[in-house]
């Protein structure tokens, strides 16, 4: 017999722990994460909910990733084996929602009973399964991303005492007013803004984003800022690099790559070794291809569809070009930055107008001087190389704080400040 | 270190204890084991009865004793907490294995490997199911090519019972603790936890029971089996809402009559019918069908 030892009577559940495990779930704080749509979808943000989900894992927390698919199915991006991920969606749905489903999409019923049984159909059971987790599974903080989720989670946590905090990931002004974002639903767009008086906390990524709430929830804003992902810094900029005009991003009317287009089309002549690459694919890359071929511009804008592996890309082209209208967070601008890339984008473009200035790290654009305007910035750029290696060079500076390690140490002094007052109020009790 | 810890968690049984590592001592796997013995507090005889054991037994033994009787979740974790080797098996004092269950458990896992397996796995296998108070054997098979959630939640295809696992140690700490709030059905939650967290449970693919569980009803409270199934639904109502109205219903007909069983089993008919008539508020249907079957014995 190897060894004899005697536990202590009387410890609380980890207090028989020395090992391993009690540093996994060191904290015992329960965190859940909620997305509506999770299964094979490779977006930003859902990499971000992914990778938080990790972080808060690594760092000691038991997480539950709670989504509301139809499909079934693994997500895109891993999760740490310490993760429960639980679909919500029911299996199948209850045939009163497949009604409501159906009845709202027939031209013969009336456009308010249309909207209610729409909204009905498409968040009812999401909301009593996230109540039903809430009130008895009891998270201490509850994170939630985008409008599909962050409304059903807060009306869901009203009055059950459940701190959920609502994760922004573009401008406020597009997410809660515009009827092209999100659900088109007038309802939807109602509840959107009313359930965040259910909120514990509203996050946003800029501070800037925080001034266009209304009085009463500005106290709750926080932000954080997206970070660039480690795998990027992991490529090694190239000494020389090719005379080529990148552009990373969803081939979207939002992201204006037909503007681009239109301004590599008055200087393409004059620079006949340069090209234009655009990663990314979306609804508009067909007509995108049609208008090159029409410009007579198809053999140097190059759009190659989806790549993985940009970080290769960042280090060995020129110039980046982001003519969006907003973002969020220029998560493709911000790893440009970090290899190094000067970047040509328009001055209004929220989220990027708050790390890339002008003249410093990048030439920005007044967007009142369209196609011409970015053309001549491009040209510029082209023609003065010292300019490139100038701007190019305080890239990295520019972007050093958004760092994966400052972003989850953000989450984590949040989540401490609000368990902390929980604890404390309940103490008070 | 050894390549496998075997972690067996013993209360008052001395003759399981003996029983449980007779079946260790004759695997056919040959590797290097090391045997962790938690006493979870058993009367004095019977605690310095199971250290004489574990000293006299022919393999490594690390003997821990619980300064009290602190229920199986707690010593189970414990036994977690005492994991030392890259592989992990669990076997209760009072339970057997055949000669060939960890070599075909670990040839099992090797080829899930060689195949390229990325989940976490647990290695499970079919068992034997024998009542103390009868002789005959039930052979009792783990389907693992369903919904694995679902097949837990309903514990006919897909049982949770930790003593037919092997796996890697990682797999058993990445679920965590054992909850402590279940004295009874902590091995469903665990098996749940684990799959939710992306575990997928598969078998060797031999036909035979690899084990035995010696099953009794004898001394164990209904009440408690009850308030453990009524956490479990709790806890997990979201997985049973998943599935719809009738599969919640249905569960909760089975949780009141396996209750039911265990109250008629230890002789208390009233607590028994109390729990019947429960169930068949649930689902009368299905209560009438079993009273076809069956009649008032749950």
């Amino acid at each position: 017999m190897r060894a004899q030892e005697e536990t202590e009577a009387g410890e609380p559940q980890s207090g028989h722990a020395r090992s391993d495990v009690a540093a996994r779930f060191r904290h015992g704080k329960r965190i859940a994460i909620v997305i509506r749509l999770l299964v094979n979808r490779s977006g930003g943000a859902e990499r971000i909910y992914c990778e938080l989900a990790n972080m808060l894992a690594a760092r000691g927390y038991e997480v539950t990733c709670l989504h509301y698919d139809a499909a079934g199915g693994r997500p895109f991006f891993p999760i740490d084996p310490r993760v429960e991920l639980i679909n919500l969606h029911p299996d199948p749905p209850p045939i009163r929602h497949r009604l409501a489903r159906w009845a709202s999409r027939r031209f013969f019923v009336p456009r308010s009973l249309r909207d209610k049984w729409g909204w009905f159909a498409a968040n009812d059971i999401f909301i009593a399964q996230l109540h039903d987790f809430f009130t008895l599974a009891r998270p201490d903080v509850v994170l939630t991303f985008m409008p599909p989720a962050n409304t059903p989670a807060l009306l869901a946590a009203a009055g059950t005492g459940v701190k959920v905090v609502p994760t922004n990931h573009n401008v406020p002004l597009e997410d809660y007013t515009s009827p092209e974002r999100w659900d088109p639903n007038p309802i939807d767009r109602k509840h959107r803004l009313e359930a965040l008086d259910h909120a514990a906390r509203i996050h946003v990524i800029f501070s800037r984003f925080g001034e266009w709430f209304p009085d009463h929830l500005r106290s709750r804003v926080v932000a954080m800022p997206n970070y660039v992902s480690g795998e990027f810094l992991s490529a090694v900029p190239k000494a020389v690099r090719e005379p080529c005009i990148l552009a990373v991003g969803r081939i979207a009317g939002v992201k204006n790559y037909d503007t681009l287009l239109a301004a590599w089309a008055l200087i393409a002549r004059d620079h006949p070794e340069w090209k234009v690459v655009v990663y990314g694919t979306g609804p508009q890359l067909k007509t995108l291809k049609a208008e090159a071929k029409r410009l007579g511009v198809e053999e140097s804008f190059l759009l190659p569809g989806h790549r993985g592996n940009l970080g290769e890309e960042y280090a060995r082209m020129s110039i980046f070009c982001h003519p969006a209208y907003f973002e969020g967070f220029g998560l493709s601008v911000a790893e440009a930055l970090a290899l190094g890339m000067p970047v040509v984008a328009f001055s209004d473009c929220a989220g990027v107008n708050e790390f890339v200035k002008d003249g410093y790290n990048g030439l920005m654009v007044d967007r009142a001087g369209g196609a011409p305007a970015l053309a001549e910035a491009l040209k510029r750029l082209i023609e003065d190389e010292a300019l490139r290696r100038r701007l190019g060079d305080n890239g990295p500076e520019s972007v050093a704080g958004f760092t994966e390690e400052r972003y989850a140490q953000g989450w984590v002094d949040l989540i401490e400040e609000l368990t902390e007052s929980s604890t404390m109020a309940n103490g008070d009790a | 270190m050894a390549t496998l810890d075997i972690l067996i968690p013993h209360y008052n049984d001395i003759d399981g204890l003996e029983l449980t590592l007779r079946s260790i001592a004759a695997q056919t796997w040959r590797g290097e084991t090391r045997i962790v013995i938690v006493d979870d507090g058993s009367a004095p005889d019977s605690a310095r009865a199971a250290r004489e054991i574990g000293e006299a037994f022919s393999q490594p033994v690390t003997f821990i004793a619980n300064a009290r009787n602190r229920g199986r979740p707690y010593t189970r974790n414990v036994l977690l907490d005492a994991i030392d080797s890259p592989y992990v098996a669990w076997l209760d004092a009072g339970d057997e294995w055949y000669a060939e269950k960890l070599a075909l458990q670990f040839e099992g896992l090797a080829r899930a490997e060689a195949e390229g397996a990325k989940d976490p796995l647990w290695m499970s296998c079919h068992y034997h199911w024998k009542w103390t108070d009868n002789q005959a054997y039930r052979r009792k098979l783990q389907r693992t090519d369903l919904d694995q959630i679902r097949a837990l939640l309903v514990g006919t295809d897909l049982r949770a019972y930790l003593w037919t696992l092997l796996a890697r140690a990682e797999t058993f700490r990445n679920v965590g603790w054992f909850d402590e709030r279940l004295p009874r059905l902590q091995d469903l939650d665990y098996f749940v936890r684990f799959v939710l967290k992306g575990g997928r449970i598969t078998e060797p693919g031999h036909p035979e029971a690899l084990c035995i569980y010696h099953k009794t009803d004898l001394g164990r409270s209904a009440d408690q089996i009850r308030q453990c199934n009524a956490y479990i639904f709790d806890k997990y109502r979201v997985l049973y809402n998943r599935y719809g109205s009738k599969f919640r219903r249905t569960r909760i007909y089975h949780m009141e009559m396996h209750s039911a069983r265990f109250a008629a089993n230890n002789a208390d008919h009233r607590l028994a019918n109390d729990y019947m008539w429960k169930a068949a508020r649930a689902r009368p249907r299905l209560f009438l069908r079993h009273l076809k079957r069956k009649g008032f014995r749950p």
